[in-house]
């Protein structure tokens, strides 16, 4: 094929001669490719200077090939006996959809023509045959793909992981067993209630708080662990700076979004400045379907080619993580990362998660980076928030990771290797902690989840009730997960070792526990502060009451000064006094707990959406 | 390095063993203090009922833990003198290989081995101190979190060695303001914080403890057998207690005549100048911790001259030459040697006459009959060989005996809730009564006025020592 510009053998000329490009851009663009590598139309694109409609448009001219423009006109011409005998992830993966196949003839739609990617595809499944390419935007072909997969692709984003391991699927809340051995439980207390009222009240005591106890030495010990990644980064600038950016694989990054229009611009400007070369950039806005308003601000800002808007048809659950399956099966990167809409990671990230992935082997699935909050100082429960995502994402997951226990994933900023994402079967969407669940089962599978010295900024919920809406969908995930992983212990032993077990244990099931159990530990020290009774002497034998006291004492004193300590690390010196305000924060936190209890029997995958975009405090700048 | 360590540990605790073994076998010696922890452990575990609380909550717990773990005098005195040693030597065999030498001379100083072997709760506050220090003066200079943490932690249980640490707070404070100038407030108010935090929520926690068990959270301060007034007192001490301008006199009075003990203290004091990291100033405030300690126990009057203090100033010249990265070792060395030699003698006139004991040991001495407990034991023999069951006792006093029983379920003591109702009528309840009457302390020889002259109405003497009067009831019946 020649094309009809016979002086232009290249894209950059074509769009040149049109008039789509200056010379200057051009030049930019051809330093850019020197620099990153890959394709300078669509480097072009991706920096903004031309249009992805006249991208691809000229690039089937580069090609002398007929273009379609629309999902229709695709759409229309597509025998669906034909396309169905295919899969739809191949599909989007070779850019490519077979519309007709009439004698030794195969018409194919393509995004990428004349490339080695489409000739794999047509040698793979159309050998022999002569094919007529015709050239579209990626963007309609994989809206013709999702149009003609649609019920495929909700149907494996809802039960994708139920199909590959219905064990590992929190669409049950409780099995059988967990019935039968909570029917038993519930039983043996009532009947040792009645007949044995002390001993039963004693034992149930000393259950709360032997597990108090370890429960405060475990932390200590991770704390104390992860404190030393202080000094010794696992990716250094030196390592960042080092890398060869050519060889950058290309990332791709999910933005989840819902109803939230007003801080798209936010994202948009921070995703800009990332360090990492935009056409190796692959970002996928996900949307809801009766989301109208957040994809006409996403249009209005105009983004770049690197982006693509997908909409996730309804269905039930209407959750991110099934809105994160969806978009995995259009993603095409090696490396995968989620952003929530607000956040403004730090520029280096993905740089830092491609070396921690180069560096750390091959049984690494994830990199969770730490998070933040750019509203710190916005009020008290931001303050208190910061403080305590301070201390998880600085010392207890690094802690985790050194001691190489399972860890449970934040929300946003985890880092994942695709292939092996795709192999455990992603995110659960009946799980309101999807992304916890998600290094649980990683860790089971054998793989293991890192962390990286880089940060996220986030909106920190400024509000008590949607803080608490929150936090009660976070903790109700984490009841999910220690449900669906305590399913089988032999199992969860043979795949997670004893540590990882006794981890998950104290860190999953335990942290629920804890916040339920505290107001309830509150109220009778309370009453005996009060009223010095007697009564409780029977309960208390002096071992428990030993026991009691030291948590008391020294357990709050624990809580409050790692929380004193983790101010440290990011200079936040200005919230150390907030930390002598912790049990305040803690009582929010059973209050939340509560809230998710009642909700694990009532609506166990409903997702109680978080409200951004409230705060008043403007995002900082993110430096480049 | 495992094998290096499980080796010393060996070595210390064998040596350590051996001292102990050495002193008992032949003296009958054990220091008091080790057998007053010994026995409140007893009756924590083993009482009539067992509970923490017997432990009394007026002395820092530290002392008891050891002993709650192991009992065994000789045990505790042997894996905790090895513990802490080995932890010094680990210490600079990571961040000043070259001190070996000075080490070696430290660990034999005999006053070392006195703590180590002996007064274990003292050289255990003695390390809190110098590591809540060294980690402190880490943080400002590497910024690493953990090491406030630590140093925070270090000094809060500090305080549970010694109550009296809260007097070096303000020092620290000070230290750590001057130390932090050029940095911005916050982290100066924020580093105070973490560094104090722990000391005063300790503090909180005792009293809440004591307010708890005892009804009166200052328990631990108003009791006659409080910590802080359980060193004896020395006459110089209390004339110039009180006396901010008496207690500089008197301080300097005892560094002077401890001179020789504390050189190497002196030498790294002068060392420390050529250290960068830090401003002088708040160095020195934190290098100076020992003597700001001691002096302000002077004022208070909770100090007795003793020389094992000096242990003290050797662990901070120790510790502050990895801190101060001083190269120069000859001087040192030699002022370390100084110390030990020092050590075999000036401790010989010592007023306190348990390292005065430890001390002449070396040199063959005998044991002073105060400290002879060969008496304590005959007593405890005799108690169970006339199979008494309840025995009226004031463990204040007689707690080795109690202790040397290992029975203490044969004794009704201040912790039993019967204690006075059996001092009221004893012969009702109790089979034998001991009495102390060496001093006038002792509750029973203060309540029965005629029992030191061997008459006890109900009762008849059947021993009495030097120490101890044992009396056993006869068939008497107040009807």
């Amino acid at each position: 094929m020649v094309s009809k510009h016979l002086d232009c053998a290249t894209i950059g000329c074509i769009l040149l001669e049109k008039g789509l490009i200056t010379q200057e851009q051009l030049e930019e663009a051809l330093r850019y490719q020197e620099r990153y590598g890959g394709r300078l139309g669509w480097i072009l694109s991706t920096l903004g200077y031309v249009r992805r409609l006249d991208l691809f448009r000229t690039l089937a001219e580069l090609f002398n090939l007929p273009f379609v423009e629309g999902v229709l006109s695709i759409l229309e011409k597509v025998d669906l006996e034909l396309v169905k005998n295919f899969d739809p992830e191949e599909l989007v993966s070779y850019e490519v959809l077979p519309a007709r196949l009439e004698g030794d003839r195969v018409l194919l739609f393509t995004s990428y023509p004349n490339s080695d990617k489409l000739n794999t595809f047509v040698n793979k499944h159309f050998p022999g045959k002569v094919v007529e390419e015709v050239v579209v935007t990626d963007l309609d072909l994989v809206k013709a793909v999702q149009e003609l997969f649609k019920g495929s692709f909700v149907d494996r984003a809802v039960n994708g992981l139920f199909y590959l391991t219905p064990e590992y699927s929190a669409s049950v809340v409780f099995s059988k067993g967990q019935v039968f051995f909570m029917g038993g439980v519930l039983t043996f207390l009532l009947v040792g209630l009645y007949y044995e009222p002390v001993l039963t009240l004693t034992l149930l005591m000393t259950f709360v708080q032997v597990f108090y106890t370890v429960s405060v030495g475990f932390k200590l010990l991770i704390s104390v662990v992860g404190s030393k990644s202080e000094m010794e980064q696992f990716v250094t600038e030196e390592e960042v700076r080092a890398l060869e950016e050519k060889d950058l694989p290309v990332y791709t990054i999910l933005v989840p979004v819902y109803k939230e229009p007003e801080v798209i611009g936010i994202l948009i400007e921070s995703l800009k400045k990332v360090d990492y070369p935009q056409n190796k950039l692959d970002i996928i806005l996900l949307l809801e379907e009766d989301d109208a308003e957040t994809l006409e601000a996403a249009k209005r800002h105009a983004p770049p080619t690197n982006w693509r808007f997908l909409t996730i048809p309804h269905s039930i659950p209407k959750t991110k993580p099934k809105a994160c399956n969806y978009g995995l099966f259009f993603a095409r990167g090696k490396y995968l990362t989620i952003y929530d809409a607000e956040d403004i990671p730090e520029p280096d990230q993905l740089k830092k998660a491609v070396v921690a992935f180069r560096k750390a082997g091959d049984n690494y699935m994830c990199f969770q980076a730490a998070l933040n909050y750019f509203n710190k100082d916005e009020n008290f429960l931001t303050k208190m928030f910061t403080l305590e995502y301070s201390y998880w994402f600085d010392y207890l997951l690094p802690g985790l990771f050194r001691l190489r226990l399972p860890i449970p994933l934040g929300g946003t900023s985890n880092h994942f290797d695709v292939e092996k994402l795709r192999e455990i079967g992603a995110w659960d969407p009946f799980n309101t902690t999807e992304d916890a669940d998600l290094g649980v089962r990683a860790f089971g599978k054998g793989y293991r989840v890192g962390v990286i010295n880089s940060t996220t900024y986030e909106e920190a919920n400024a509000r008590v009730k949607n803080w608490i809406r929150q936090r009660s969908r976070w903790i109700k995930g984490y009841m999910q997960t220690f449900l669906v992983h305590a399913r089988n212990p032999v199992k969860l032993y043979r795949s997670v070792g004893l540590r990882g077990m006794l981890a998950f244990y104290l860190l999953i099931g335990g942290t629920p526990f804890a916040f339920l159990a505290n107001p309830i530990m509150w109220l009778i020290f309370f009453v005996w502060l009060f009223t010095r009774t007697q009564a409780y002497e029977q309960f208390f034998p002096p071992a428990v009451l030993y026991i009691s006291l030291g948590n008391l004492l020294l357990g709050n004193f624990m809580g409050v000064y790692l929380n004193l300590i983790a101010v440290f690390k990011r200079k936040y010196y200005e919230l150390l006094p907030y930390a002598f305000l912790n049990p305040f924060y803690w009582v929010l936190h059973s209050i939340a707990s509560y809230k998710a209890l009642h909700e694990l029997f009532t609506k166990p995958f409903y997702w109680q959406k978080t409200q951004h975009g409230i705060t008043k405090h403007k995002p900082p700048l993110v430096k480049t | 390095m495992k094998i290096l360590a499980v080796f010393l540990f060996l070595l210390f605790f064998f040596f350590y063993a051996f001292l102990f073994e050495e002193l008992f076998a032949k003296h009958f010696y054990i220091h008091k203090n080790l057998l007053f922890f010994a026995e409140k452990a007893l009756l924590a575990l083993d009482g009539n009922p067992p509970r923490l609380e017997n432990l009394g909550f007026v002395y820092p717990p530290v002392g008891f833990i050891p002993f709650i773990l192991l009992r065994e005098p000789l045990l505790v005195s042997a894996v905790m003198g090895s513990i802490l040693s080995l932890l010094l030597v680990l210490f600079v065999l990571r961040e000043k290989p070259r001190d070996i030498l000075p080490l070696t001379l430290l660990l034999f100083n005999p006053l070392y081995v006195f703590l180590a072997t002996q007064r274990l709760e003292v050289l255990t506050f003695y390390y809190l101190l110098v590591f809540s220090v060294f980690f402190a003066v880490l943080h400002i200079q590497t910024q690493y979190s953990l090491y406030a943490f630590i140093s925070g932690i270090l000094f809060g249980l500090t305080f549970f060695a010694d109550f009296r640490s809260l007097y070096v707070s303000p020092f620290f404070a000070l230290g750590i303001f001057l130390s932090t100038t050029s940095k911005e407030f916050s982290y100066r108010i924020s580093l105070l914080m973490v560094k104090l935090t722990p000391v005063f929520f300790f503090l909180l926690g005792w009293l809440y403890l004591n307010w708890v068990f005892m009804e009166d959270p200052l328990h631990f301060v108003k009791s006659p057998y409080s910590f802080l007034r359980s060193e004896p007192k020395a006459v110089e001490v209390v004339s110039v207690s009180g006396s901010l301008w008496g207690s500089f006199k008197f301080m300097t009075g005892f560094l002077l005549q401890t001179l020789p003990l504390i050189f190497p203290y002196f030498v790294v004091l002068f060392q420390l100048r050529t250290f960068r990291s830090l401003y002088s100033i708040p160095l020195y405030i934190f290098y100076l911790l020992p003597v700001f300690f001691y002096y302000f126990s002077i004022y208070s009057s909770q100090f007795f001259p003793t020389f094992y203090t000096s242990v003290l100033f050797l662990l901070f010249a120790l510790v502050f030459r990895r801190i101060s990265a001083t190269s120069e070792g000859k001087l040192f060395n030699f002022s370390m040697l100084v110390a030990l030699l020092s050590a075999f003698f000036l401790p010989l006139q010592s007023k306190e006459v348990n390292e005065r004991f430890f001390v002449r040991s070396f040199f063959g001495a005998k044991v002073d009959r105060e400290l002879n407990l060969e008496e304590d034991i005959r007593v405890s023999t005799l108690i169970k060989e006339y199979n008494c069951k309840k025995t009226l006792a004031d463990d204040a006093y007689s707690f080795p005996v109690v202790y040397f029983s290992k029975e203490p379920k044969r004794f009704v003591l201040q912790y039993n809730y019967e204690f006075y109702t059996y001092m009221s009528n004893p012969w009702l309840y109790a089979d034998c009564l001991l009495l102390f009457t060496e001093g006038r302390g002792d509750a029973l020889s203060l309540h029965f006025h005629k029992a030191r002259q061997g008459f006890l109405q109900g009762y008849y003497l059947v021993y009495q020592g030097g120490k101890y009067m044992f009396y056993r009831r006869v068939g008497y019946d107040p009807e």
